[in-house]
């Protein structure tokens, strides 16, 4: 019942922030759209055959677009109609291209971001209950060098080895990721009951799985939300050095050819995808905090 | 830990320095292309090669180390600038207005970060003159990366506002903007510095993603993010390992810069 309640509260609150949320990024990029050089500026101003009153009648019909709120009121509009635009560099409808290309991203974000988690996991889990210096040496390294590397750069290199997007994606979510958990897991493990139950002749690994793990477990579900967003910052450049057809590709391709209806909807989708994530692993971290309460 | 700390302060010394003086120490602008030595390995004359056009690598690198050095510190002020005033407000303010205001925060910190990136860089000229996409590179970055020491500024803020010598300090009738510049702002600075510092190679890594995207700083001018474009010919990147020159140079940079502002963190907690 409990459970019911939190799952309910959460749902609630994740509409409300979608409402919020997805309409003020509409409003900015309109914003930005009519103070964005070229904005008044058609084709059909470019035909000779055209006399100049038309034109200039093209010119004002331009300039009385300039309103964002208009322009982000009939976007909106359109959107919950399911019509979606059109792209102005594939010349195909923004609803088609997401559905052919959405599995590509989904897939890589869930595989690359949960490969990252479970990692971090599984490295913080063992050095922090066998105390095992090289390992932690060993990931301190690794964790060091691969946060001073832009994540493009982490992609090129796992194209040379002719790796995936979500293997990309898990080496630039591990060590931001295991940093955390490492601090997290350490701290649970220095508690005066794990060390209690250690002295007693107690097995680290089972010291460590029954009294130190149930402690960290609400931060370690939260970790995830932080892995699922470096994840979504992260796919972007990924996707484009690794040449994968996904979503972020398409939105790297729309910002080179100014396609802004793409653009704009793969931000939309992406900024969507976040918001729902943070409150699934609030929801999560709530019940399993409850639970051990 | 000391010894590292100074060690990387020293090489962020000269790397600046460096920075600074490439106009003085590049043997070749960096634009002059020598078509008749293009692709070239490492030599006397182009100690790092040339590049398909015949440009000097190594004058490239140092004048691409001035661009992303240089720049980054102010995208850095200008976030930090922001997130200061927004904090300070969301903290002096209270009720629906605070709220409302943390509500707005939280909202632009939730949008993916680069995409928001991306498309304000999007709805701007591609072809633009490559000093003003230096600029504009840099403003997206310090306009969009402010949110996420709004919080913590803001709490910061309201906590030095309860305390005893502020109270005090009102009550012998100090000015508001006295009290906000003189008594509010020495508790904000730790926090400030350390955002600054943490940031800073957040934002070289994210102008060299967005550079080898093609979206950041424009040819001819170098950074170092265009100058690791480079390696995305696999084959290429393989049988000229001197092309991971600017890539060493910017995990060392930024790692170095992660030492100094985990360092200065660590001072500002025990202070």
């Amino acid at each position: 019942m409990r459970l019911a309640r939190i799952a309910l509260a959460s749902a609630w609150s994740l509409a409300g922030r979608l409402a919020v949320r997805l309409p003020l990024i509409v409003l900015a990029a309109s914003a930005l759209l009519c103070v964005a050089p070229g904005f008044d500026s058609d084709e059909k101003m470019l035909d000779t055959r055209l006399s100049s009153t038309t034109i200039a009648g093209i010119r004002d019909a331009r300039e009385r677009q300039r309103d964002p709120l208009r322009m982000s009121a009939e976007y909106l509009g359109r959107v919950v109609r399911g019509d979606l635009g059109t792209s102005a560099t594939l010349g195909a409808p923004v609803a088609q291209l997401a559905r052919d290309r959405w599995s590509v991203t989904a897939r890589a974000l869930v595989f690359g971001a949960g490969a990252g988690w479970l990692t971090a996991l599984a490295a913080a889990a063992l050095i922090a209950a066998f105390r095992l210096r090289t390992l932690r040496f060993g990931a301190a390294a690794a964790t060091t060098l691969l946060i001073c590397m832009p994540s493009s750069l982490v992609g090129l290199f796992v194209a040379l080895l002719n790796g995936s997007v979500a293997w990309a994606l898990a080496a630039v979510v591990f060590p931001r990721v295991y940093q955390y958990m490492d601090r997290v897991l350490t701290q649970a493990c220095s508690a005066a009951h794990v060390k209690m139950a250690q002295a007693t002749g107690i097995p680290p690994l089972r010291a460590f799985a029954r009294a130190a793990m149930p402690a960290a477990l609400p931060e370690l579900v939260a970790v995830a939300g932080i892995a699922a967003n470096l994840g979504l910052a992260a796919i972007v450049p990924l996707e484009a050095v690794c040449g994968a057809p996904g979503l972020a590709e398409l939105a790297w391709k729309s910002a080179l050819g100014r396609d802004i209806p793409v653009l704009l909807f793969v931000t939309l989708a992406l900024a969507a995808a976040a918001t729902t994530v943070n409150a699934v692993v609030d929801t999560a971290s709530a019940s399993v905090r409850w639970r051990h309460a | 830990m000391k010894a590292a700390r100074l060690g990387c302060l020293l090489f962020l010394a000269l790397a600046y320095a460096v920075a600074a003086g490439a106009s003085l120490l590049a043997a070749h602008p960096y634009e002059r292309q020598d078509r008749e030595r293009a692709a070239e390995p490492p030599s006397l004359s182009y100690p790092l090669g040339t590049d398909e056009l015949g440009r000097d690598r190594l004058s490239r690198l140092l004048y691409g180390t001035r661009t992303s050095l240089l720049l980054a510190p102010a995208a850095t002020l200008l976030a930090t600038s922001i997130a200061a005033a927004v904090g300070t407000l969301a903290g002096c303010t209270r009720g629906a207005l605070q709220r409302s205001v943390l509500y707005l925060v939280d909202t632009v910190s939730g949008t993916p970060w680069f995409l928001a990136l991306l498309l304000a860089r999007a709805l701007l000229p591609l072809n633009v003159d490559a000093a003003l996409s230096v600029a504009t590179t840099f403003l997206l970055l310090g306009a969009l990366g402010w949110p996420h020491a709004v919080r913590l500024v803001a709490a910061r803020t309201t906590a030095a506002m309860r305390s005893t010598f502020y109270i005090q300090a009102r009550a012998c009738g100090v000015r508001p903007l006295r009290l906000l510049s003189v008594h509010v702002a020495a508790r904000l600075r730790p926090v400030l510095a350390a955002h600054f510092w943490s940031t800073m190679p957040v934002f070289i890594l994210a102008e060299a993603n967005l550079s080898v995207l093609g979206l950041g700083v424009s040819e001819p001018l170098p950074s170092l993010g265009n100058l690791i474009a480079e390696f995305r010919d696999c084959q290429i990147a393989l049988a000229s390992p001197w092309l991971l020159a600017p890539a060493l140079l910017l995990v060392a940079v930024v790692g170095a810069l992660q030492v100094v502002s985990r360092g200065l963190n660590q001072s500002y907690d025990c202070a």
